[in-house]
């Protein structure tokens, strides 16, 4: 026991205590966000510090404050953090990583795969596209609303909760460049007042982005495919009227409905002949919880439940199409289609050249809507 | 030397031996041929036994021997002056006939000792409350009325050259392993010092020379946990003159039981005694963690968190290490202080040490309020262990702790584990492990949990009893 | 005096199974996926298998002798002078072993939990502290070894919790197409993942059973639970990641470890790296100690003083280990000790235990 006790306490008085990293010294990030510069082709990085200030009993205001670094790259730009009067920053609390849209479109995951093998780095928060003027939002913003953060983070947590649109963290986005066949889709916020809101997601095809974005109600469509949307939220929208396929702009006879997914069952069916595949299916069956539905819903008559299940089934199956349109032709699968076929059916898979059918493949949803909360029988 | 004939000389003789003691007094009685000459120290024997069984049966009965005419229980005769004044010495009366070389002593010691009272250092919710006290006798008394068997086995040793300290050995002959007795009462019989002030003495003088900080007997003043020990094949050690009693062998478990885990039902009992447990380990290394996870691996704090600990110790100007080390010491010092306080004061120093001193040095933005809420969770939760003398080796470990993790951070917290772990699996008690694993089917029913009383079944490993079921079928 | 020279079964499986588990968790399945791809976790049940079949060989030696362990029975079967020689090669083996523990795991800490202690100090403290361990009884190795099991108990709770989310099943399938060629190529690198239970060979006389064929079951079961807890890591880090996303990444846990975020804790893979020293540290004192009471048989008597073998190996592992600080290096001596750990572990028992059967049928004769 002595022994070991003097040995060990030789050891670090020979030198110093190495990897201290005081907490009280640090500069936590709470948002980073990443810039392409069009005209000079400079990373810049802006580091959203938070600090709390005036605690006590309970309280306390949260102060944020921001830095910008610049550097030919954003590994270098993380460098120059280095020289600023603030550093050390500590990004492994980062909650959110904020991407301008001109540095996605630029490749940005060659730019970013350094924070992989980074020590103190944050990979597993999620990843937001900005769609605007990011610098002026972030010169803005910030000092105006002192929550600005708080609020971007709980926001992020909660679409991943209530099923409008599954995060992406870092670490999926990186390695999103090594798998040939994850295709992912990113949120995308745009600026509101003092805030952000959700503007709709942005494809990328294989770590690179395609430059089309879905929008919400195409956002909705997709969730509803993957089979992810059961959950608390609210699905609006419009009817057109029957036989009609137009949305009509008269205002009275719209035909308004809103449900929340109770539960729902996605399923990707391929009919193939020798060996070529012919058809997809998407086949989504709905359970649904319905609170309006067309304009005598609540007039309780009997065999308007079948009938409007059968018109919003129509109805989204239209949306769908048009959202799958918009996805083949970007050349995105999301819904992992090509995953399912090479999974299960290898055959057929080997007869195809994923990248070059997908976008002239015939996939066709079917929905096949129950509403379950009816007063009618 | 021998008696002499004369009283006289007698008298002087044992005055001398006793270096002229104030209180050695002597009285003369006695009719026509007899005349008696009673030696004794006043202060020592009772003065109603005396007169009645000595004074009295003596006068009236002159012709027998005095054996004939006495009537007390503790007799003998002796021709030596040595063996008069050792006999005075213990308060008894020595008589002699006048014209017989010959000293009769005989037994009238005056017993004042405090009564039987509750204990003061180990109250339990439930059991019973009664304590040792300073007599021996009387704590012998006891513990026989609580094992009223002959297994039951009491040896006396006389230690202690000048103060001749009575220590008694208890054990029950059909479970206490004998190669462990015979062990323990040749260490004892060996012991070869001036004077025994405390058990404490007895325990280490009886312990091989390993340096270690754990204790390797257990001390209690409580007669039912005697009497549980015992019966789990142990051995008790009483001193006379001190109210505690030595338990051994014993292993680190033992320290973690409490009379009333075994009243209260088995599942509350199981909850606090990991509680326990869970205390001594959150005593030695919460101010580490916090230490630790403060100075070198913040990451592994969520933001929040890390905010609200960076804006409690933004104005501070010691480092973290210096603020846990200095408000520990101070909390040393209270506690050391609360111990001797008279009664009076003890109220206001409370207040003046915990609020003052705690509220004040924060606001003074010398040492953060998480630095204090650490420190006060560590202290409570030290006095958590029924055992005073575990609880101050947790507070004392807690140092050692910090500065490892100061060093290395989490890793050098892990290095200190392993070598507390270790240290305290290479201890034993003559070849009986101190401390072995809660792993085994058999340990972990009285070590981390209790278990319902129909599954203990067995003995504790430590105490190597001969005899190891102690229940076949307790439902009938 | 008491003397307690036995440890028990509950004891024993606790050893194998920590010795067993090592370094390698962080970074299974990577070396095995190299050519089966998803199948990585068919190729380390094949792993397991050779483990069991190289168990059943050690069992079998040490029932022949069941009061002696290897250091003092292999005279008996080749020898006095290569019996010697043989103690000392497994002392050797066993010493490189620890070694080879102690200088990978302390790069991996200096990767990234610990990034500017110097190498030297990490490897310093692993030695000194496996080497206090050693020099202990082999009763109180096995106490703590039972009470580092509550460790790897939260550890394995930490991997599981952190494993299961999103992910996809679908990386899995087709089952199998790899080819079974493959499938056992792969199986090789496991061994050294799988070394451990060659403690047997001396710890066979010590153990407290009613029947022999207790131990064999007790070391099958460790076996066992050693298999299910890698093979558990293979399918957590499939199911997170597709095959060529592997390729790119040596040590998937760590990412996955990562991903898990508490309102309390975060960054999980600090901490599990923290509570796995403990685990390695298992497997190098075991070991430390094995190659102490190897090189005491060596000699014509053997030698007693345990301590001071223990802390000379340590001191010796330590100036060696202190070269090893770059990367490049512990590959190149990684693949060298796989072979090694294959020739020792399995194939020089095998021999001996070849040489006592036809030495008993020479006898009978």
């Amino acid at each position: 026991m002595r022994k070991a006790m003097l040995l060990l306490l030789l050891l670090p008085l020979l030198t110093g205590c190495w990897d201290r990293l005081e907490l009280r010294k640090l500069n936590l990030v709470d948002v980073a966000g990443f810039d392409l510069n069009e005209e000079n082709g400079e990373k810049e990085i802006y580091y959203i510090v938070s600090k709390l200030k005036s605690t006590g009993q309970g309280s306390g205001d949260v102060i944020s404050q921001v830095t910008k670094l610049k550097g030919a790259s954003l590994v270098e730009s993380v460098g120059q953090g280095q020289y600023t009067d603030q550093a050390p920053f500590l990004g492994v609390t980062t909650g959110t990583y904020l991407l301008s849209e001109s540095f996605a479109s630029h490749d940005p995951i060659s730019a970013l795969d350094f924070l992989l093998k980074t020590p103190y780095s944050s990979i597993n928060v999620p990843v937001v596209i900005f769609e605007g003027d990011m610098a002026k939002f972030l010169d803005t913003v910030p000092k105006a609303n002192t929550e600005f953060t708080t609020n971007l983070y709980d926001f992020n947590k909660a679409l991943e909760r209530n099923h409008i649109l599954s995060n992406i963290s870092m670490m999926n986005l990186i390695l999103s460049k090594e798998e040939p066949f994850t295709d992912i889709a990113v949120p995308v916020m745009k600026q509101s007042e003092m805030g952000v809101e959700l503007g709709g997601a942005l494809l990328f095809r294989q770590g690179l982005s395609t430059e089309t974005k879905l929008s919400k109600e195409q956002v909705q469509m997709m969730v509803l495919m993957q089979g992810t949307g059961a959950g608390n939220q609210r699905y609006t929208g419009n009817m057109p009227e029957k036989g009609k396929k137009q949305l009509t702009t008269d205002k009275n006879k719209q035909n308004n409905y809103a449900f929340s997914v109770k539960n729902e069952h996605s399923k990707i069916k391929f009919t193939s002949k020798s060996n070529k595949l012919q058809k997809v299916k998407v086949n989504v069956k709905l359970k649904i919880n319905v609170f309006d539905l067309g304009k005598s819903f609540h007039q309780n008559k009997p065999d308007y439940i079948n009938h409007m299940e059968k018109e919003l089934s129509n109805h989204l199956k239209n949306l769908a199409v048009t959202t799958l349109e918009t996805m083949q032709k970007a050349n995105c699968d999301i819904l992992g289609i090509g995953k399912e076929l090479k999974a299960h059916h290898p055959d057929i898979w080997k007869s195809l050249d994923w990248r070059k059918d997908y976008p002239r493949m015939k996939i066709e949803p079917t929905f096949d809507v129950q509403i379950i909360n009816s007063d009618v029988e | 030397m021998k008696a002499d004939l004369l009283i006289e000389k007698n008298e002087k003789s044992l005055r001398e031996l006793l270096f002229n003691s104030s209180d050695f007094k002597f009285s003369d009685f006695g009719t026509g041929n007899r005349s008696y000459r009673l030696f004794y120290l006043e202060t020592m024997i009772e003065s109603a036994k005396v007169q009645d069984h000595i004074i009295r049966p003596l006068l009236t009965n002159m012709k027998g021997s005095v054996r004939e005419a006495v009537s007390i229980l503790d007799y003998s005769e002796t021709d030596l002056l040595l063996d008069a004044s050792k006999a005075l010495v213990e308060g008894k009366t020595v008589v002699q006939i006048n014209g017989e070389a010959k000293f009769y002593l005989l037994g009238t010691e005056l017993i004042k000792e405090r009564s039987v009272n509750i204990p003061m250092n180990e109250r339990a919710l439930r059991g019973s409350h009664e304590a040792l006290n300073e007599n021996i006798n009387t704590n012998l008394n006891m513990m026989r009325k609580l094992i009223e068997t002959p297994d039951l086995v009491v040896k006396f040793f006389q230690l202690g050259r000048r103060s001749k300290t009575k220590v008694a050995i208890l054990y029950l002959n059909s479970l206490a392993n004998e190669v462990v007795v015979a062990e323990f009462e040749r260490r004892i019989a060996n012991i070869d010092i001036d004077y025994v002030e405390a058990p404490g003495f007895i325990q280490e003088l009886i312990e091989k020379k390993k340096f270690t900080l754990f204790p390797k007997a257990l001390v209690t003043e409580r007669t039912d946990r005697i009497n549980s020990y015992l019966m789990d094949g142990k051995i008790a050690i009483m001193t006379d003159g001190s109210p505690d009693c030595l338990i051994v062998p014993v292993s680190f478990w033992a320290f973690f039981q409490s009379p009333d885990d075994y009243q209260i039902g088995w599942l509350i009992g199981s909850a606090i005694r990991l509680l326990r447990i869970l205390a001594f380990i959150l005593a030695f290394s919460l101010p580490g963690i916090y230490v630790a996870l403060v100075t070198f691996d913040p990451r592994i704090v969520p933001f929040e968190i890390a905010l609200t600990l960076q804006s409690s110790m933004q104005f501070i100007a010691l480092p973290p290490v210096l603020e846990a080390i200095l408000m520990l010491l101070i909390l040393e010092i209270l506690r050391e202080a609360t111990v001797r306080l008279p009664s009076p004061i003890a109220q206001t120093i409370g207040v003046v040490g915990g609020i003052v001193i705690g509220t004040v040095v924060v606001q003074a933005n010398l040492i953060s309020n998480m630095m204090v809420i650490v420190v006060a969770l560590t202290g409570i939760a030290s006095f958590n262990i029924p055992s005073y003398e575990m609880s101050s080796v947790a507070r004392l470990l807690t140092y050692p702790f910090i500065v490892m993790a100061s060093i290395f951070g989490l890793i050098g917290l892990e290095i200190s584990f392993l070598l507390l772990l270790t240290h305290l699996s290479r201890l034993d008690t003559m070849g009986i492990p101190y401390f072995y694993s809660w792993f085994t089917a058999d340990t972990i029913k009285d070590t981390l949990f209790r278990f319902p009383i129909r599954s203990l079944k067995k003995r504790p490993f430590e105490s190597m009893a001969k005899e190891t079921t102690r229940l076949k079928n307790p439902r009938g | 005096m008491i003397h307690l020279k036995k440890i028990s079964i509950n004891q024993l499986i606790c050893l194998v199974i920590l010795t067993q588990v090592g370094v390698s968790v962080l970074e299974i399945p990577y070396a095995e996926s190299r050519r089966s791809g998803y199948d990585s976790w068919m190729s380390i049940l094949v792993g397991g298998l050779f483990a069991q079949i190289a168990i059943i060989v050690i069992y079998q030696l040490g029932k022949r002798y069941p009061e002696q362990s290897l250091q003092q029975y292999i005279f008996s079967i080749i020898g006095k002078p290569l019996g010697s020689l043989v103690n000392l090669l497994f002392a050797l083996y066993c010493a490189q072993s620890s070694l080879i523990v102690v200088i990978s795991y302390a790069n991996v800490l200096n990767r990234w939990v610990l990034f500017q202690t110097p190498f030297y100090v990490l490897v310093g403290i692993s030695v000194v502290v496996a080497a206090y361990i050693a020099s202990s009884t082999l009763r109180s190795i096995s106490t703590i070894t039972q009470s580092i099991l509550s460790m790897f108990l939260i550890s394995a709770v930490i991997i599981l919790i952190s494993g299961m989310g999103k992910g996809d099943w679908r990386h899995f399938m087709p089952i199998g197409t790899h080819g079974i060629g493959a499938i056992i190529k792969d199986a090789v690198p496991a061994f050294w993942a799988y070394a451990g239970y060659e403690l047997l060979l001396y710890v066979f006389p010590f153990v407290k059973c009613n029947k022999k064929k207790d131990i064999f079951i007790a070391m099958s079961i460790a076996n066992g639970l050693t298999t299910l807890f890698y093979l558990l890591i293979a399918i957590i880090v499939t199911y997170n990641f597709s095959e060529s996303q592997l390729n790119t990444i040596t040590e998937p846990m760590v990412y996955i470890l990562r991903k898990f975020r508490w309102p309390v804790v975060q960054s999980l893979d600090i901490l599990f790296m923290t509570l796995w020293l403990s685990i390695t540290t298992v497997t190098v004192y075991v070991y430390l100690f094995l190659s102490a009471r190897y090189f005491a048989f060596i000699g014509r008597k053997e030698i007693r003083k345990h301590p001071l073998l223990v802390w000379i190996i340590g001191i010796l592992c330590f100036t060696v280990g202190i070269w090893f600080s770059d990367r490049q290096s512990i590959f190149k001596f990684s693949a060298y000790h796989n072979k090694a750990t294959m020739i020792m572990v399995a194939i020089v028992p095998t021999i001996f235990l070849l040489i006592s059967y036809v030495r008993d049928k020479v006898a009978r004769k």
